[in-house]
């Protein structure tokens, strides 16, 4: 069961190409072609822009917008500072208010020193009236009377300044050892000093301060002989060595001031606050000799001054002014992704001015024709007094006519407005956009896809014959009418493009009798090569195939391989079939149904042309690998060829499909029968028949087959054409030895290759048969040729031939 | 005495008086895909019907494969009549 996706492309095969969307198209130059995009039926080929069909020819539509009148519609463009206020510890909100219509607007405001200084836009709101809006800057409530909570922790260090003995001992005879223990720092030592007469200490100097004592380090005494131990006590000399920050506090504005406790060692500590917090705080002066280790800091409100308002003015700009131009354009969208969304081009532009400030447009359009394709129509306008870029008004069911338009100027170009889309009516470089959605035309034959462009050729059209039109990048149904070049007019006769094969870097453009490379860059109009590649062209845009890195190609002179841009004949050995009035072969009154398909799972490359007496069931066959040709029948008609690449789900190798005459679609090398015209199996009838070979004068003569042996009896005949004789004769004498040979008084000689008929078994077989003929090079009555010919009729895997040798006797070369 | 083991395919653009051992005046069917080896070749059988109800269709002169839809190999095919259809095509390896 198959599905019916469109219809009335009869007799000439479509070329058909995918996007790299998914699509697939198709064009035969009959009609408009079809794309489908894989689900329902196929549509036609690209969407025409409103008021005119694919053709280019009008339809009878028009678009009209008039002003719609009434009280004018503003925006907010701006909020003025008047007076910039004072006392503001932060932004104050911005109110925006109407007494009117209008909504939307909303700004920020920038706050230095206390003052209002600024206002930024955040959305200019729309359908605002004159006169009726105002603009005030509200004081939070919160951010009196000027901040509060802030602490902060002050981590200090010192040395050891000077040591106050504070008992004296007894009974010392020489000096104690002064050691200093705990307070976090090192680097302390003193020496003391005793008054020998009384035996007591006298003082304690200072030899090293130490650092980094973050508490008193204690001090003791040892040794010097006493009988009561002397104690002394430290006086140390702290500094700031770190703050942090314990509580940001809130509502503080700029550096509020930080008070240290005890005052008078110089120290001092910088805040600072962002948004009324306490952010950062730097020592700016650690002080020196504090006599504790405990410093305090207080961070004082910010002291503010009598707080005054703000004032503000509103500054409108009127949403419809000035000039304008419309346009509408068809879409079709199914809602599955803005990459899946196809437009047409616009329409002609339409302008409509307003002299003074206005409340909208009424846009109203009629179409006497709209594809079925189209979904949707979209409306474009500029902004006031350009006429470069089209923003997107609204997308509209295709079956509304008129539309009340009052999307201002500021919300038109709003990126965050539902509809909002950018549409340049030419891209910088002057290239056509808004109107690049062009379809192709109908008069076109041939397509292919090649560096996300698809290409279309073989145009019907007077003086398109060698017209390659391309589409815009990843838009395979946008062929704007200057996406055109022309490949070179041959002399000495018109030549056309009749065939397009994307290979490699570049795409061949084969013309009947020429061929083309052509590569680009970027921009086909501006960097497109093309340059010949040889004087061989193509029958049809079908008869060409790739396998292995190599084109194989067949044009009226035969088949030729393309490898890069070497160009080389294949087909010499057969060349009669193209070239020869007398023994040629083809029927090229019959040639648009030609085709060239190879099979990448057996190597063999296929022509399948019409023979002069026959049906389409013909093809000259090559092999990549042992370059031999041969040729094969089949049981039906064939004219088409594909591949088959997929198997319940499980990656297979490719597989040769042909479409037959009976809307079939053929399978090959799948079993041992054809299927006929009348759709029933026929046997495969396969011939070979060796040149003319020359008789030598020797008394023997024999034929002998080497095969390999079937399963089941598969006779091999073996036919003997003495001279130039089309009738086999058969042979005057016969032997039958055993090995697989029979004689038929009317077949001949025959090779049974059934394993069961030898006693060779399963071993290859070797049949051989005596012959007879005359030679004798003095009469001219007698045999000097003989041709041996081998015919099977083969139907099941068990009967299937394969020849290894033939051995004949009696010849020479 | 001359023995054929190197199938070098049809010659038939010289005479057939000409013909190096090993070529065919004659080769239908028979292919030359492995070196040493004259092979009857496989068949054609049916992969699809392109019916649509009860109406067959007729010739199919032109065809596109793609990776299907669902597991099978996807074909656009064109009738002579002018029709296009798309059929799911299962095959085997």
């Amino acid at each position: 069961m198959a599905t019916l996706l469109t219809s009335g492309y009869p007799t000439y095969p479509l070329s058909i190409a995918r996007g790299m969307n998914g699509d697939i198209y198709g064009v035969n130059g009959q009609a408009r072609g079809f794309r489908w995009r894989g689900t329902g039926t196929a549509d036609g080929l690209g969407i025409a822009a409103p008021f005119v069909d694919s053709a280019g020819v009008s339809t009878g539509g028009s678009l009209t917008v008039t002003l719609a009148g009434g009280t004018a519609k503003y925006y907010v463009r701006a909020v003025d500072v008047i007076k910039a206020g004072s006392g503001y510890q932060s932004a104050p909100v911005i109110t925006i208010a109407s007494t009117g219509t209008g909504s939307g607007a909303a700004c920020t405001s920038v706050v230095n020193r206390g003052r209002l200084t600024s206002t930024r836009m955040l959305s200019y709101g729309n359908t605002y009236e004159a006169t009726k809006v105002t603009a005030k800057a509200t004081f939070p409530a919160a951010q009196l009377p000027g901040g509060s909570g802030g602490t902060l922790t002050i981590a200090a260090a010192g040395y050891v300044q000077s040591i106050r003995v504070t008992t004296q001992g007894a009974g010392y005879t020489s000096a104690p050892t002064v050691a200093f223990t705990g307070g976090g720092g090192s680097g302390a030592t003193a020496r003391a000093s005793i008054n020998e007469t009384d035996g007591v200490v006298d003082s304690v100097s200072i030899v090293a301060p130490g650092s980094g004592y973050t508490s008193d380090p204690t001090i003791s005494f040892t040794g010097g002989g006493y009988s009561t131990t002397a104690a002394a006590s430290v006086v140390m000399s702290y500094h700031i060595q770190g703050v942090t920050i314990t509580a940001a506090g809130s509502n503080y504005v700029g550096s509020p001031e930080v008070t240290l406790s005890p005052t008078l060692y110089a120290g001092s500590i910088q805040a600072i606050t962002t948004d009324g917090k306490i952010t950062t705080a730097t020592i700016t002066s650690p002080g020196e000799g504090y006599p504790t280790n405990s410093i305090t800091a207080t961070v004082s409100p910010t002291p503010v001054g009598t707080p005054s308002t703000a004032i503000l003015s509103p500054v409108l700009s009127a949403e419809f002014i000035g000039k304008y131009w419309m346009a509408i354009r068809y879409v079709e969208d199914h809602g599955d992704g803005e990459d899946k969304v196809i437009a047409s081009s616009i329409c002609d532009l339409v302008s409509v001015e307003a002299a003074s400030p206005d409340a909208g447009f009424t846009w109203n359009w009629t179409d006497l024709y709209i594809d079925s394709r189209v979904t949707h129509v979209e409306l474009w306008r500029t902004t006031a007094d350009q006429a470069i870029v089209l923003y997107r008004v609204a997308k509209l069911a295709k079956t509304v006519f008129t539309y009340a338009d009052t999307v201002g100027e500021s919300e038109l170009i709003n990126p965050l407005r539902t509809d909002f889309r950018v549409l340049p009516i030419l891209l910088p470089n002057g290239q056509v956009n808004a109107r690049r959605f062009t379809p192709p035309p109908s008069t076109v034959s041939i397509m292919a896809m090649f560096q996300e462009r698809m290409w279309y050729a073989g145009d019907s059209a007077t003086g398109r014959a060698n017209a390659l039109m391309f589409s815009e990048a990843q838009e395979p149904e946008s062929v704007e009418k200057s996406n055109v070049i022309f490949v070179q007019e041959n002399v000495r006769g018109e030549d056309q493009v009749v065939g397009l094969m994307p290979f490699g870097s570049g795409m061949v453009v084969f013309q009947r009798r020429h061929c083309h490379k052509m590569s680009f860059v970027s921009q086909p109009v501006i960097d497109a090569s093309i340059s010949l590649i040889g004087q061989r062209g193509i029958v049809n845009h079908r008869c060409w195939d790739t396998a292995e890195g190599v084109a194989y190609v067949v044009d009226f002179s035969g088949m030729y391989t393309l490898e890069g841009a070497a160009i080389t004949p294949i087909s010499d050995v057969i060349a009669n079939y193209w070239k020869s009035l007398a023994d040629g072969d083809i029927d090229w009154a019959y040639s648009q149904y030609f085709f060239v398909r190879a099979d990448p799972s057996t190597g063999v490359v296929r022509f399948v042309y019409r023979p002069k007496s026959g049906v389409q069931n013909q093809a000259l066959c090559y092999h990549s690998l042992t370059k031999a040709w041969w040729t094969e029948t089949y049981g039906q008609e064939v004219y088409s060829g594909g591949l088959a690449t997929t198997s319940s789900g499980t990656a297979v190798r490719p597989r040769l499909l042909l479409g037959g005459q009976l809307g079939t679609l053929l399978l090959a090398d799948q079993g041992y029968t054809d299927l006929n015209s009348a759709g029933s199996p026929v046997d495969i009838a396969c011939q070979y028949q060796t040149g003319r070979l020359p008789l030598d004068a020797g008394p023997s003569r024999s034929v002998a087959v080497l095969y390999r042996p079937t399963n089941s009896t598969a006779n091999v005949t073996v036919g003997l054409y003495f001279n130039s004789s089309t009738s086999p004769r058969l042979p005057s004498a016969y032997e039958d030895d055993g090995t697989g040979v029979v004689f038929d008084t009317t077949a001949g000689i025959t090779v049974d290759m059934n394993k069961a008929r030898s006693p060779l078994g399963d071993s290859n077989g070797y049949a051989s048969a005596k012959i007879s003929g005359r030679m004798d090079p003095r009469s001219t009555g007698t045999d000097r040729h003989l041709a041996v010919a081998l015919s099977v009729t083969v139907n099941t895997a068990d009967n299937a031939a394969s020849i290894l040798g033939i051995a004949i006797q009696g010849v020479g070369t | 005495m001359i023995t054929v083991d190197k199938w070098a395919g049809l010659i038939t653009n010289a005479s057939p008086y000409l013909l190096p051992p090993g070529s065919a005046a004659t080769q239908v069917n028979f292919q030359c895909v492995r070196p040493g080896e004259l092979e009857s070749r496989r068949g054609l059988s049916s992969a699809a019907a392109i019916t649509t109800g009860a109406t067959t269709a007729s010739r199919l002169i032109e065809m596109y494969s793609f990776r299907g839809l669902t597991d099978a190999c996807g074909v656009v095919v064109q009738t002579n009549g002018g029709q296009v259809y798309y059929a799911a095509v299962t095959v085997g390896g």
